[in-house]
């Protein structure tokens, strides 16, 4: 049975969802920054086979509405702010036991529950994960330190005499596509991009399985390979040939076929 | 992660057919699917002028673009036909790439009429999907229809035309096709007797129409079908194939747009993808399992569909194409792809149970190891009496 629902907090706007099927373990999937739950909907669809699966919009994407403490005047949310409302919307549709699926920003989110909430996460499923503080090659390191020192001047600059300088010429050139795109989140990606989740990782004692694509530029495989020495016992499967969305087009069959696996051999899928 | 040593199948597209770039669509979702934990791919592209070629480059879907200035990147290669070799083998050093089994995933001449399951059989290789018979009796449309007639299953009237016998007499051929016994009226439908795709098929609406119907196949086969067109008509398909027996998935209506698909339709269309990109026949606007659908109906095409893949001896993945008049109510067998556009997958995953295009790849591979097997087990050899005696 599929069902669809707005599920209202006392003091934020409502969490856009819906849910496929009715057996099995409830999955909530979170999706990419950027993107909506129709992202993760072809491989939702595959899992509600055997799953609960929970598809929701995350705050401020989608169609569910960007809460006022999250916005630019808000000062932004960070992955905490983010998890405590998931968790709030979990309460109140009665989940008390879940399995994680998030994929880039979505598994920023889903290592911040995981290691909040061990009790109510039984699995968690990182895709191309975001979430850990990157080593950078010396030359990366050395531009994102000139970008920096220059954004301070040109912010300095705009303060004293009004000009537009890191709104017209560093941003466009400088900032990435998402924090061009970012608009009113922009104070929100600009926290969780920095966050550095290591602690809550090394927390997390769900099982945990890892899929990676191995061609991915967005969050890379060393990033895989850090989560994977993070997170106790976690499985870590890297495709070949696929990207940062190893889900897209018929891969979401390949990634069903290793969540299925993953969930009855670690004794999720009878929940 | 634990390294298991992974079976080496090769996958071979494209091909000498018209369909050649629907084969590289179907190809590169397939190795997109595939189990990389448990297979490990070599991609084999047969360019359209016969020439064998492999290297990770043909994974890209970009790569196509440029084909045929960027063949000069790839490593040529062959199967040759002689048992042993088992593997492909380079024609820079004659070095073999060491494969398990071959996936031919081919659409049309060359490639699902029979034609490189031959050379599998000389080379003795496992391969998927149906034999050489097989292959050759489905890809042939009117021996296919003569065939299953013989077996019960229910087809249209048809007429065969040679390419020869048009050029020799176009008139004469004209009024044998109008005089074919069950053409009560016109419009007829003409097509090639050996493509699929629904290319080069035309609707007579007028007998002048005819010969240049019959001009439109001529340029690319030697056989022309012609069969009565149903005016009032719903189309159904329904996937079959071998695992551990044989097994239907659901039916699927396409929703045709002009009364035929065309290979437009079939192909092109791209189903409303945001890529832009035609996603093959996974992209048709199509009404999978219909809930409407009279039972009985439904019912005749799983069973005939199973008794068709069965009786003509079918392996891997197959779809069967039916139509149904809707004035009659009768159920009639149209064709059967031996290797479908997608691999059907579409259909089995919405099958009870449901099968994940992985599973269905995986199933295929192992279903042609066993024919292998027990084609191996089988005694060949007799040694030579007749020449010692």
């Amino acid at each position: 049975m599929n069902s669809t629902a707005l599920t209202e907090a006392h003091e934020h706007p409502p969490i856009h969802s819906e849910t496929l099927g009715s057996r099995g373990p409830t999955v909530v999937l979170l999706h990419g920054w950027g993107r909506s739950l129709e992202a993760m909907r072809p491989l939702g669809e595959l899992l509600a086979e055997e799953c609960r699966v929970v598809l929701l919009d995350l705050p401020g994407f989608g169609r569910s509405p960007l809460p006022a403490p999250a916005s630019n005047e808000g000062g932004g949310w960070g992955t905490f702010d983010y998890s405590e409302r998931i968790k709030e919307f979990l309460d109140q549709s009665g989940i008390k036991e879940c399995v994680l699926l998030g994929h880039s920003f979505g598994g920023r989110l889903s290592v911040q529950l995981a290691s909040r909430y061990p009790e109510m996460v039984r699995g968690v499923i990182l895709v191309g994960s975001h979430g850990l503080k990157r080593e950078r090659p010396l030359k990366d390191e050395i531009r994102v330190r000139y970008i920096r020192a220059l954004t301070k001047v040109a912010k300095a600059i705009d303060g004293m005499t009004g000009t537009r300088i890191f709104a017209h010429h560093l941003a466009p050139r400088f900032g990435s596509r998402d924090y061009n795109a970012a608009g009113d989140l922009r104070k929100t990606l600009v926290k969780t991009v920095n966050e550095d989740l290591t602690p809550e990782a090394s927390r997390i004692t769900a099982p945990t399985l890892l899929l990676w694509g191995a061609n991915d530029t967005e969050t890379p495989l060393d990033l895989a390979h850090s989560f994977n020495r993070l997170i106790k016992g976690s499985q870590l499967h890297i495709f070949p040939n696929k990207g940062h969305e190893p889900f897209a087009d018929v891969g979401c069959h390949l990634l069903a076929t290793y969540i299925t696996e993953f969930l009855t051999s670690r004794g999720l899928s009878a929940r | 992660m634990t390294q298991r040593k992974r079976t080496r199948v090769a996958v071979l597209f494209g091909g000498r057919s018209v369909e050649h770039e629907i084969s590289v669509i179907t190809a590169l979702q397939l190795m997109q699917a595939i189990d990389p934990a448990v297979y490990e791919v070599t991609p084999v592209y047969i360019a359209p002028t016969g020439t064998w070629h492999t290297g990770n480059q043909l994974l890209e879907r970009s790569f196509y673009a440029k084909v045929p200035a960027n063949l000069n990147s790839l490593q040529e290669v062959t199967l040759l036909p002689k048992p042993g070799v088992r593997g492909l083998t380079k024609l820079s050093d004659n070095s073999t790439i060491p494969i398990d089994v071959f996936l031919p995933a081919f659409h049309g001449q060359y490639g699902e009429d029979g034609c490189i399951q031959g050379l599998f059989e000389m080379a003795d290789v496992p391969y998927t999907g149906s034999n050489v018979v097989s292959s050759a009796l489905t890809m042939n449309k009117y021996a296919c229809k003569v065939f299953l007639k013989e077996h019960g299953v229910p087809v249209l009237p048809a007429q065969l035309i040679t390419r020869s016998d048009a050029q020799k007499n176009i008139d004469g051929v004209v009024q044998k096709a109008l005089s074919t016994e069950g053409f009560t009226t016109l419009p007829l439908f003409v097509k090639p007797c050996n493509l699929g795709s629904s290319i080069g098929i035309s609707k007579v609406k007028e007998a002048h129409e005819l010969a240049p119907a019959l001009a439109k196949v001529f340029r690319f086969d030697t056989h022309a079908l012609i069969e009565p067109c149903v005016n009032d008509i719903m189309e159904i398909n329904c996937s079959v194939r071998e695992h551990n027996g044989v097994h239907a998935s659901v039916v699927e209506i396409p929703v045709s747009q002009s009364g035929v698909l065309s290979y437009e339709e079939k192909y092109l269309r791209g189903g409303g993808k945001k890529t832009g990109q035609s996603a093959g026949m996974a992209s048709l606007t199509r009404v999978i399992d219909p809930q409407d659908l009279d039972p009985d109906i439904k019912n005749s095409v799983v069973e005939i569909a199973t008794r068709s893949f069965t009786v003509l001896g079918c392996s891997g993945v197959a779809r069967l194409d039916f139509i149904v008049d809707l004035a009659t109510g009768k159920l009639y067998f149209n064709e059967l792809n031996a290797f479908p556009g997608s691999c059907s997958f579409y259909l089995w995953v919405r099958s009870h149970p449901r099968v994940l295009y992985t599973t269905l790849i995986h199933n295929m591979i192992e279903t042609a190891l066993v024919h292998h097997a027990t084609a191996a087990s089988l005694d060949r050899n007799i040694g030579l009496k007749a020449l010692r005696a």
